[in-house]
């Protein structure tokens, strides 16, 4: 009798750490998943609100040959602000990251909120003459904007 | 051992029930952020699809270049944060003149008013203007 109730306890505690640890090592799993969740979801949103607009006009850019520069406008057209110095730039088969571009944002202003115009200039651009240019902003949360131009 | 089976079940369940309420809080959380983020991208498309603008008049002396334009759209145009460009060049900064229906105090460019607008710009007849409106409409206009 005594031998069948400590086998009967030996058996109850084994199944509760078991499960107990089962339900542990499901916890966890979930959390992950939920945190998971909650982040693309945010991420999506955020690239559902971000967007740019490149402003130069293509029958008029203004890059200077000589100094290699080019002066590209970018206004936040979204509704989030955004970080001017994630912004990537392609020229054609060229990339400028924050290190090869100056930027600037208006008088007065410290973050590139909606409706704000950030002017960069690209360094060491060498655009070939006489011949179509593809030019592509990415800005953070993957908001983009191209320009197609002749120079 | 029918009540070991009976305990498993009941931390089982116990642990199933949490997890998918966390679960589905975090699904719910992650929806609500979709569904306002779409609302609002769908409103800025629907902005931008009544966004209209058209060109009265357009003169440029060198120093100045002045248009009136009208609000053509159904979207109010926010005109403080309309850029404007002459001749490919930003010039925003050198807008000295922005009038709504002779109004100069007002941000708000509705449809149907006209605005006057004067750009302090080097350029000469023959100058491209171009307007980007806050939801990214783009007009241009040629000053001939």
């Amino acid at each position: 009798m005594a031998a069948q109730a400590a086998s009967e306890m030996i058996f109850f505690i084994g199944s509760v750490i078991i499960s107990a640890a089962l339900v542990g090592v499901f916890f966890v799993s979930v959390s992950d998943m939920a945190d998971s969740v909650t982040r693309s979801g945010a991420e999506s949103a955020a690239s559902l609100e971000s967007r740019v607009t490149v402003l130069n006009d293509p029958t008029n850019v203004v890059y200077n040959a000589t100094s290699e520069e080019f002066t590209l406008w970018v206004k936040n057209t979204g509704t989030r602000s955004l970080s001017v110095n994630e912004t990537i730039v392609l020229v054609d088969a060229q990339t400028f990251t924050n290190a090869s571009y100056a930027s600037a944002l208006p008088p007065n202003v410290t973050a590139w909120g909606p409706g704000v115009t950030v002017v960069f200039t690209l360094q060491g651009l060498n655009l070939t003459a006489s011949s179509d240019h593809f030019l592509k902003v990415v800005a953070g949360h993957d908001a983009s904007d191209t320009l197609e131009f002749y120079w | 051992m029918g009540f070991s089976v009976a305990a498993a079940a009941a931390i089982l369940f116990a642990g199933a029930v949490v997890s998918f309420s966390i679960l589905a809080g975090s699904i719910q959380q992650a929806s609500d952020a979709m569904r306002e983020a779409e609302e609002a991208a769908r409103e800025r498309a629907l902005e931008l699809a009544g966004t209209q603008v058209s060109l009265e008049s357009a003169s440029a002396n060198g120093t100045v270049v002045e248009l009136n334009l009208t609000n053509s759209g159904s979207s109010v145009i926010h005109i403080d944060t309309m850029d404007v460009l002459v001749n490919g060049t930003l010039r925003t900064a050198n807008i000295t003149l922005r009038q709504v229906d002779g109004v100069a105090g007002t941000s708000l460019w509705a449809p149907g008013q006209v605005l006057r607008l004067a750009v302090q710009a080097p350029e000469g007849p023959a100058a491209t203007v171009k307007l980007v409106t806050d939801s990214g409409f783009s007009f241009y206009a040629q000053v001939v």
